[in-house]
């Protein structure tokens, strides 16, 4: 990862305490918390995706694990730690991706000039990637109906986590991950298809 | 749904997952005994599983760095391999395509490289691989020369040759194609089609975006020259076993436009996820001649799901008759729904293409036809097709160079970031790209790009005061209410149809006015007024036709009002913006009372061009986004009684403005901007049906949001605007009497003028659809065009040693700095911002280029980057625009915002950092339209619009009064550059109008 503190800095004493209040049962320490870390995963995920080059992929477990580096006091960190921390993380990159796309509709939703440029309508033939607001939008929808499969989701497209790492995170079996996530997935894919 | 339900759909699903696939049904109606629905539920979960494989198996983030991808690209000079970078020519979904030089063997090269969203899954990548060199080994004149395919540091690519050109997508977005041209374009795919298919090769994929058209002037008859691209790709694209004949999946895209334009083509075995094999090539190849000869698909509907219907269920509507008999019938038998009734050869089908063009050309019957289509417009004037963008994506060789200049791009970005109110009133000043005026006509049912009917549309012009922008006119057509915009404020004015007198309803105040719209009897009219331009909201007020005084309506009011056909109710769109944005779609009585909400959306949905109420008052219209990203835009239909929303056409544009339904409830008239084009045009949609057509191509098109119609539907009025430009001499302190005019074309130095340093003029004139760069004397003899390139190129600046010259530039995405040397050779890219790098200004050493850059949060900051390239310095961190370094190079002036947004200009050290002055900006100056400095540094100058006129002002940076330079009587000032003597202005200067105009005989 080649990140180097020499010093845990203010900012890593404050995550550090407020992943330990939230895993001691403080609500309020996440509204805290998810500010910091999404401070800090923005940062790190647009100096990733500048250097993000076609044939590689921007990780995002190593994002998320550069951030945890980077925010939490390793003196202190445990493995509880991590775990939460892993899943602000995935709710956090969920939040910067979903950002990041509605900025670029708030381009497009313009105000009162009258002309859209030939730029722009360049620009509609491209947006090609999987929707992530889509994603985001059918996410709800299941949150609603099913909130561990919600989470599921979260943490495998928004945090990037594995398998076995969803399981480990929300201390289930990697078999009812797995079981979840097959359904979840038909379930939003359907979601998706059916907007129009 | 609840969660009960959702936990027994999941519990069947996962037992008839466990079961073989031919089970599943049988199993199903037993579980479900009489629920019906729980049955259909699980039974489409179960469908959606198949098809979900790899859907969302790759993290978020790898989706979003395809959005990075066409921002963050490979830099000119960087090399892959042998392959070193020139420049970007395209991207997509499928990856990013560069134009490089191969150094081993000194020849240009397109590199395509993949995206990683593909190149992941090692048995996918391997089998692309495998077809892409088998496909590789094809050698035709009509398909794409591969040279090579590998993997090198980590990327991906596909070397090909570099083809010149636009993709018949493109082509079709924006021409006419006859149907001669449409056999001979047909002819050379099936020819590309049977030498691929000899070789075991299908293509799977072809639809416009995937043939490249080599010569982009369409009307002299000239043979087209034809590649068909993208052999092999669509395998990358599918999940799915090892097997050649697997079903195809196709990547689940949600993205609804994209999504029908990659459907359309799918042949019914590949709609019903079956095998595979060449004869689905000769049905997509049916679907685009169809295309080219009609100018529409022949299998549409409103979603993916419903163009697969379509495909798999409809018959296509018959050919026009005009379409020779054995034409139709190719068409015919390459669309049939059996494959085993299809052409099975493409040997087959190019062989009898091959005869109808060979009879035809011979009788000639059908230049005949097309040339009967093209002439009969009827009374309007006759002009060409509106700008022509040779843009696609998607495409392995092909240059977007979108017809819009920077200064446009700005209009647009300012249009987005409503905090410009700075800019955007000198955008009003600023906007270019427009065509002549002109008119082509009718198009007619059934064949909008292919006839034009012989009913001859009449427009009058009914204001003239130049700076019209909304307009209504009443039901018996009597009146014209409109809104009149001046120096950032707005006013209503009433105007008898057929009279000379208007008299002025409201008075000017600063914001804006939309809407304007009269009550059923016209005794009233209903205005949105809002205190700052661009602004999402305002407050609805009502005025007496015929005076009296404006009472306030209701409040939040998101765009103009509808209003019902009884003139009881009100409908209009209410937006909440921030973190938890929210659209609703609210009805009301006419006094504001009795709010009921219709619709309710999360997030950004409904557009504001104002709901329309259909005459029987059953259903509401309104522009709505297509999708969460708002990448396209199309009109829903609320049904007011409750009921489903749906959309009323299957058509998208990429922006739909006003709409006003026909009285007899047939069809709905709308302002929308077709994609790849510049100018809001005239169409009609049919209801129910939703057939669209277009009804003007005026390419000097119209004003947003200013669309109305009389109840008896004989007429429509809309605000039109018309620009003509010329560059012009003129000695400081002087005007019109002492100001020479050197050129007499209409678009001439819009998108700039400049001096050299040895006193001869640079400017960007507009020769057909390009603009490019030319260099004259100061008494405007010997031109020389420096570019000749269809790269929209703004703003060109020569260096002070007389090297170089910079310009900003619109390549792909957005607009970047360029420079090349001053003979026009060597254009190399030097600047790759992603939302925009824009007025390059040299500083005195020649060192650095000056300019400025939109930020993704959409504001924006003074960089410099140095002449031979590299990364930029940024200079501010505060939003400035415009900067302008002063002839000693010390500083640098330029628009500013201040924390309250409001608008200043700022003396910044040329070193950057905080201003260190800020000079009045009165908000009759245009800083967009050029900031320049007196040539002792002691003063900024800038233009001035007072009453319509420009002048040219300079203002000490000592804070005294400013000073006025010139004394026009006339016209408006689009750029201006002062001499370096500080004796002359170069300007480029005329009108630029918007007024409203009533349009008859328009059905």
């Amino acid at each position: 990862m080649g990140v180097l503190m020499t010093e845990p800095s203010y900012k890593t004493h404050q995550v550090t305490e407020l992943l330990d209040a939230w895993s001691h049962g403080d609500k309020e320490a996440l509204d805290k918390l998810m500010p910091l870390v999404y401070d800090e995963l923005r940062r790190l995920a647009r100096q990733q995706m500048r250097h993000e080059r076609a044939g590689h992929t921007l990780q995002t477990t190593a994002l998320v694990n550069e951030a945890y580096l980077r925010l939490v006091n390793q003196h202190r960190a445990q493995w509880q730690n991590r775990a939460q921390f892993f899943g602000v993380a995935a709710r956090v990159m969920r939040r910067i991706l979903v950002d990041h796309a509605r900025s670029r509709h708030r381009l497009k939703r313009g105000g009162f000039e009258h002309k859209v440029s030939l730029d722009e309508a360049a620009k509609v033939s491209q947006g090609q990637a999987t929707d992530l607001l889509a994603v985001h939008e059918a996410l709800k929808k299941l949150e609603t109906l099913n909130e561990r499969m919600g989470r599921i989701v979260e943490l495998r497209f928004f945090g990037g986590l594995s398998i076995d790492e969803t399981a480990e995170v929300m201390k289930i079996s990697p078999g009812t991950v797995m079981k979840d996530w097959t359904f979840a997935k038909a379930f939003m894919h359907e979601a998706i298809s059916n907007e129009s | 749904m609840n969660p009960e339900r959702l936990q027994q759909i999941e519990k069947l699903f996962h037992s008839a997952l466990k079961r073989e696939p031919v089970e599943r049904a049988a199993f199903l109606v037993v579980e479900c005994g009489d629920d019906d629905s729980l049955r259909r539920a699980v039974e489409s979960l179960l469908a959606h599983h198949e098809q979900a494989e790899s859907f969302i198996e790759s993290p978020a983030t790898v989706a979003a760095s395809i959005f990075e991808n066409g921002k963050d690209s490979l830099l000119a000079g960087q090399s892959i391999g042998h392959y070193e970078i020139v420049e970007l020519l395209g991207a997509g979904g499928m990856g990013e395509v560069y134009l490089t030089h191969d150094i081993s063997l000194g020849r240009k090269v397109a590199l395509k490289l993949l995206p990683a969203l593909y190149t992941q899954d090692a048995d996918r990548l391997s089998r692309f691989e495998q077809e892409a060199r088998t496909a590789s080994a094809l050698s035709h004149p009509n398909i794409i020369t591969i040279y090579e395919i590998g993997h090198i540091d980590g990327y991906h690519f596909i070397a090909t040759e570099y083809l010149a050109g636009a993709t018949l997508r493109a082509h079709l977005a924006t021409t006419r194609i006859k149907p001669s041209e449409a056999l001979d374009i047909a002819v050379q795919v099936a020819s590309a089609l049977a030498a691929a298919h000899a070789k075991g090769i299908v293509h799977r994929d072809i639809k416009p975006d995937n043939i490249m058209v080599l010569k982009n002037d369409y009307s002299l008859h000239r043979e087209n020259y034809v590649k068909v691209l993208d052999f092999g790709i669509a395998k990358l694209t599918e999940a799915g076993s090892l097997d050649e004949e697997a079903p195809t999946k196709p990547l689940i895209n949600t993205n609804q436009g994209v999504v029908l334009g990659t459907v359309s083509y799918m042949s019914p075995e590949q709609a019903r996820a079956t095998t595979v094999d060449a004869r689905t090539d000769i049905w997509s190849l049916g679907v685009v001649l169809y295309e080219m000869l009609t100018g529409r698909l022949p299998f549409e509907g409103e979603t993916a799901e419903d163009v697969r219907a379509a495909i798999l269920r409809d018959t296509v509507s018959p050919l026009s008759s005009a379409i020779p008999e054995r034409l139709k019938w190719i068409v015919e038998k390459a669309l049939r729904k059996d494959r085993e009734d299809r052409y099975q050869t493409a040997r087959e089908l190019f062989s009898d293409l091959r005869e109808v063009q060979k009879l035809e050309s011979s009788s000639e019957a059908l230049r005949e036809h097309s040339v009967a289509a093209q002439d009969s417009g009827g009374e309007s004037v006759t002009g060409g097709p509106s700008a022509i963008a040779s843009t696609a994506t998607n495409s392995t060789n092909q240059i977007a160079a979108p017809q819009t200049s920077s200064a446009e791009y700005i209009v647009n970005e300012i249009r987005r970031h409503k905090q410009g109110v700075l800019i955007t009133a000198a955008v009003l000043l600023l906007i270019i790209g427009g065509l002549a005026y002109g008119l082509i006509g009718l198009w007619r049912h059934q064949q909008p790009r292919a006839r034009v009917s012989s009913q001859s549309m009449k427009i009058t012009r009914l204001t003239d005061s130049g700076n019209a922008t909304a307009a209504a006119i009443s039901p018996d057509g009597n009146y014209v209410v409109y809104v009149r915009e001046d120096e950032g404020k707005a006013g209503l004015w009433l105007k008898q149809v057929g009279q000379a007198t208007e008299r002025e309803i409201v008075s000017p105040t600063d914001g804006q006015i939309v809407g304007p719209t009269f009550s059923r009897d016209g005794s009233l009219i209903y205005y949105t007024a809002s205190p700052a331009i661009g602004a999402e909201s305002g407050v609805l007020y009502q005025i007496p036709t015929l005076g009296g005084t404006s009472r306030k309506v209701s409040e939040n009011i998101f765009g103009p009002v509808g209003l019902s056909s009884d003139g009881k109710r009100l409908a209009f769109v209410r937006t909440v913006e921030g973190a938890h944005h929210v659209d609703s779609l609210i009805v009301a009585n006419v006094d504001g009372t009795g709010e009921q909400t219709l619709v309710r959306k999360e997030g950004p949905a409904y557009l504001d061009n104002g709901p329309a109420w259909s005459p029987d008052g059953k259903t509401i219209v309104c522009g709505a986004a297509v999708g969460p990203d708002f990448l396209f835009e199309s009109i829903v239909v609320i049904p007011v009684d409750g009921g489903q929303e749906r959309w009323m056409t299957a058509h998208r544009w990429s922006h739909v403005s006003s709409t006003a339904w026909l009285g007899d409830g047939s069809g709905l008239m709308v302002l929308a901007l077709e994609n790849h084009t510049s100018e809001l045009q005239l169409w009609h949609i049919s209801f129910p049906g939703g057939e669209v057509q277009r009804v003007t191509n005026d390419l000097n098109g119209y004003f947003e949001g200013s669309l109305s119609i009389t109840a008896d539907s004989g007429a429509i009025v809309a605000a039109q605007e018309d620009r003509s430009s010329r560059i012009w001499v003129a000695p400081v302190g002087e005007g019109e009497d002492r100001a020479r005019q050197l050129t007499v074309g209409k678009f001439d130095g819009l998108n700039g003028v400049a001096w050299t340093p040895d006193g001869k003029i640079l400017c960007v004139l507009k020769t057909g659809d390009d603009s490019n760069i030319w260099l004259m004397n100061r008494d405007g003899t010997e031109r020389k065009q420096l570019t000749a390139d269809s790269a929209v190129k703004s703003l060109p600046q020569m260096s002070p040693d007389g090297r170089h010259i910079v310009f900003d530039s619109v390549h792909v995405e957005s607009t970047n700095i360029w420079k090349m040397d001053s003979d026009g050779s060597n254009q190399k890219q030097l600047t790759r911002g992603a939302f925009g790098d824009l007025v390059p200004r040299f500083t005195p050493d020649g060192q650095w280029v000056i300019f400025w850059s939109w930020t993704e949060s959409g504001s924006g900051r003074i960089n410099k980057v140095s002449i031979e390239g590299g990364d930029p310095v940024q200079l501010t961190d505060y939003w400035a625009v415009f900067p302008t370094i002063s002839p000693d190079g010390k500083l640098i002036a330029a628009g500013y915002f201040d924390e309250q947004q409001i608008g200043h200009l700022a003396i910044i050290p040329s070193l950057g950092g905080r201003p260190i002055k800020l000079l009045p900006l009165p908000s009759s100056v245009f800083p967009g339209v050029g900031l320049g400095w007196t040539p002792d540094s002691s003063a900024l100058v800038y233009v001035q619009k007072r009453n319509g006129v420009s002048n040219i002002w300079s203002q000490p940076i000592s804070g005294k009064p400013p000073k006025q330079l010139t004394n026009f009587r006339s016209d408006v000032i689009f750029r201006f550059a002062l001499s370096q003597d500080g004796r002359e202005f170069v300007l480029a200067r005329g009108t630029r109008t918007h007024d409203v105009v009533l349009i008859r005989n328009f059905r």
